[in-house]
């Protein structure tokens, strides 16, 4: 199920809202666990076995490494669980891409296509189980002992599906006992239609306008591939750090405290500032369970080098089964490694606003790379974006950019915190309740108005 | 103190909508099918095995709730005027005009089924040895372009039209309308404000032009006695979403001289006969366009017991039901045939047997070069 749909918002919501709070305090993991498998199960029943297995798999796995005193034993134990669970990601999310890949050699022609299809949320989920892991080992948490509370833990529908990425011993006595005062229910409620207005009256639109820019090929011109770099960078932006929104508030309406996983990227003054505040939780994963562990950037700058290396080759394939990704995961290592050699300097030297410019430019082209997944067509756009393919779009591009451009400039300004800073100036004012009443029943509605208009669709030759 | 009142205030307003909304839809009663949006609307999802297991249960019950929300038109309004205020006129694919005009944005073009439509005419015109005629009605925007937004995608009409003229020149002679259409725009409406469809007037142009290609002498205009209809909310009205335009006047030219019989045929079904060209009963919907020969059917059959001579075969879409009345009185029979629902018999069989002399294709430019029936033309 996704969190911008009626289904959601009008069936799963409320009815989930009202047993939970029926139910009494102590025994609302049960429901909760429910309504996650529900979830989960909804459109796709079929991977629910999975999800069922790796929980109770790594539930005993837990168990055992934390039971267990000697060191070689937990190791290879923790080294056996994180091979079954990345042995699943790398079955279902990769097996295609690399089968499709190895037919490429030479002499390797025989081989028949896959079609494995991706379980919802299994890139998340499996980094979620793998920090339960390596928190049990490394001794930051005990072994949870009900496999009630571990099934809440894996399966918690607002995070499950696309995160933020919570680790085990952030969310541990949360597990247990959580509670919700008035003040977390309105934080709630703020953030979930936050994000629902993000993800559907602005990305779903930016959506339109890039794929206009797509479609249009070659034609697009220099115009036209810059308001597409714009349009997708927004609908990315916007698509995410609301799905982010929507799932810290359903948290807090559930009496979690998910982390923060975007504080406005599009303001950074670095590439380094930007992957501080972008998709934070996996950056954070990255470094915790993976450049850490490697030994981070105490042994010199060529291991420093070579760590960085090793996370954005994974950060990349993350992101997709595709050579693109790696490519882009290559592009940000380029990058940071620079700053961290030589630029870093240089850009605290030079005005604000060059940092600001870099950054910019740096995700405008980097997502690029993530969004076409073909290399002709990443090298069509990049020679458009250096004006080698006119200026202007035909009429039709030229007319749709620029009935989004309005759309757009919204956009712009909604990235950087200047809204937020507005807004709460009001706080405490008489003024302040009104405005936020309104600003609620306006984001719900004209929410719901747009996802009721996908599907108003009269037929008009009819007949009788 | 006053801080945890104004949560409470949110709070209550939040709960309210989500449950206000939930509970309404599973309080409201169902129906089958929407007059405004002319379609059946998503009866309720059948649970089981084999639609859980295929995801088809979720997608259901999501057209579902969408179909049967609570203020859905109301919800559509707003989202169509919302898009307008951001700037982005034309979300339901119909621009947002001036003074009240709501057009279809420009048609996008397959250029393959185009050729294919242009061929069946071009092959069936030369398979019948019948003098035979091609009509195109441009588009309300091509026409009325000073009434469309200042910021627009191009018509392509002229092109279009201009490719349709070339591509069947020596079978087919060419109706040239887009000329009469564009000098009369701005002495009355020849489009409705709220619908994709050619007034009378428009239908009367038409009309006139055709008799000067066939070489009849057209009726006059004020020989026409015309009973106009207030509150006429036409299609790119219902698909805009922009409840809050003011409705047209519908205009039926009667010719007081004729007398006609008319015979509506659906494939399989009993014909049925009547003597007026015009169903008033239709005045009463909202969308009232059907008035002329009861909306769009098979095959219709209008005679002309007081003309002698010449019988007509129409091949068309809805824009002919206004202009086969005019046509009428120069022929003792018009067959017109929709091959959008004619598929139990071939056009040349009908030919033959109602000893049709001559043939026009008239349709709207949109239908012209996206119909996928005309392929179906033999």
């Amino acid at each position: 199920m996704v969190f911008a749909s009626l289904t959601f918002l009008f069936l799963f919501f409320p009815a989930s809202l009202i047993i939970y709070y029926l139910v009494p305090k102590k025994w609302r993991n049960i429901p909760l666990l429910a309504e996650n498998l529900l979830f989960y199960a909804w459109g796709e029943p079929r991977f629910l076995l999975l999800i069922l297995f790796s929980t109770v798999v790594n539930f005993f796995f837990g168990k055992a490494i934390g039971k267990n005193a000697e060191s070689r034993r937990r190791k290879c134990l923790l080294a056996l669980a994180v091979v079954i669970d990345l042995g699943l990601l790398v079955f279902f999310k990769y097996t295609n891409f690399l089968v499709a890949s190895l037919r490429l050699l030479p002499g390797m022609g025989w081989m028949a296509q896959t079609e494995i299809a991706l379980p919802l949320g299994i890139s998340f989920y499996t980094f979620h189980v793998i920090s339960y892991l390596a928190d049990i080992y490394r001794g930051d948490a005990p072994a949870q002992k009900s496999i009630l509370r571990f099934g809440v833990y894996i399966t918690l529908f607002p995070q499950m599906i696309a995160g933020p990425i919570v680790r085990y011993k952030q969310i541990q006595g949360q597990l247990e006992e959580r509670t919700c005062t008035s003040a977390q229910f309105v934080s709630g409620i703020r953030l979930l239609l936050v994000g629902l207005a993000k993800k559907v009256l602005i990305a779903n639109q930016m959506g339109v306008l890039w794929d206009a820019v797509k479609a249009s090929g070659s034609t697009a011109g220099l115009l036209g591939s810059w308001a597409g770099a714009a349009a997708f960078s927004l609908q990315i932006y916007f698509d995410f750090s609301g799905y982010s929104d929507m799932a810290r508030g359903l948290g807090e309406l559930f009496g979690f405290e998910l982390p923060i996983n975007f504080n406005y990227p599009y303001i950074a003054s670095s590439v380094t500032d930007y992957w501080r505040r972008w998709h934070i939780s996996l950056s954070l994963w990255f470094r915790d369970y993976v450049y850490i562990p490697l030994g981070g950037s105490r042994h010199g700058m060529r291991v420093t080098i070579r760590n960085l290396l090793i996370v954005w080759v994974l950060t990349g394939f993350w992101h997709g089964a595709n050579w693109n990704f790696l490519l882009w995961g290559m592009y940000y290592f380029v990058l940071l490694a620079a700053e961290k050699l030589f630029l870093q300097p240089v850009l605290k030297k030079a005005p604000v606003w060059v940092g600001h410019l870099c950054a910019v430019l740096s995700f405008l082209f980097g997502w690029m790379l993530f969004a076409l997944t073909d290399f002709s067509t990443i090298g069509r756009q990049f020679q458009m974006m250096f004006g080698f393919g006119g200026l202007l779009p035909d009429g039709k591009l030229l007319y749709q950019i620029l009935s989004y451009l309005p759309l757009m400039i919204i956009g712009a300004v909604g990235s950087t915190p200047l809204v937020k800073r507005l807004y709460d100036r009001t706080e405490g004012s008489r003024a302040h309740c009104a405005v936020e009443c309104v600003c609620c029943v306006a984001a719900l509605l004209l929410s719901t108005a747009a996802l009721i208009s996908q599907s108003y669709n009269p037929f008009l030759y009819f007949r009788f | 103190m006053q801080k945890q009142k104004q949560e409470r205030v949110l709070i209550a307003i939040f709960l309210l909508l989500i449950f206000g909304f939930s509970v309404t839809f599973w309080l409201l009663p169902k129906s089958s099918f929407s007059a405004e949006e002319k379609r059946a609307l998503q009866p309720a999802p059948e649970f089981s095995a084999a639609t859980v297991g295929d995801g088809t249960f979720a997608s259901t019950v999501e057209s579902y709730l969408s179909d049967h929300f609570p203020l859905r038109r109301e919800l559509v309004g707003l989202h169509a005027y919302g898009s307008l205020i951001c700037g982005n006129n034309g979300q339901n694919g119909i621009y947002f005009g001036k003074d009240g005009w709501l057009i279809n944005k420009p048609v996008s073009v397959n250029p393959a089924n185009f050729q294919q439509n242009l061929d069946s005419i071009k092959d069936f015109s030369q398979k019948e040895h019948l003098p035979a005629y091609l009509m195109a009605v441009p588009t309300t925007g091509f026409i009325m372009d000073d009434e469309l937004p200042d910021a627009h995608e191009d018509y392509p009409d002229a092109q279009l039209l201009g490719e349709a003229k070339a591509k069947t020149e020596g079978a087919v002679q060419w109706v040239n309308l887009a000329g009469v259409l564009s000098s009369h725009s701005a002495d009355a409406p020849l489009y409705y404000h709220t619908d994709h469809h050619w007034t009378s007037r428009g239908a009367y142009l038409a009309y006139d032009t055709f008799a000067c290609d066939v070489g009849f002498h057209p009726m006059a205009q004020a020989a026409f006695r015309v009973r106009t209809s207030g509150g006429f909310y036409g299609t790119t009205y219902a698909k805009s979403g922009f409840w809050f335009t003011r409705p047209d006047t519908l205009e039926v030219w009667q010719n007081p001289n004729l007398t006609a019989k008319v015979e509506i045929c659906e494939d399989g079904q009993q014909a049925k006969t009547s003597d007026n060209l015009f169903y008033w009963g239709q005045l009463k919907n909202e969308d009232q366009y059907p008035v002329f020969l009861n909306g769009n059917h098979s095959l219709v059959r209008l005679c002309n017991p007081n003309s002698s001579g010449k019988r007509l075969l129409i091949v068309k879409d809805s824009y002919a039901n206004c202009l086969a009345p005019f046509l009428l009185a120069h022929y003792s029979q018009i067959d017109m045939v929709d091959l959008r629902y004619f598929r139990k018999t071939a056009a040349s069989q009908l030919v033959k047997q109602d000893r049709l002399t001559s043939i026009l294709f008239c349709y709207g430019l949109d239908d012209l070069v996206n119909d996928r029936n005309l392929s179906l033309l033999a």
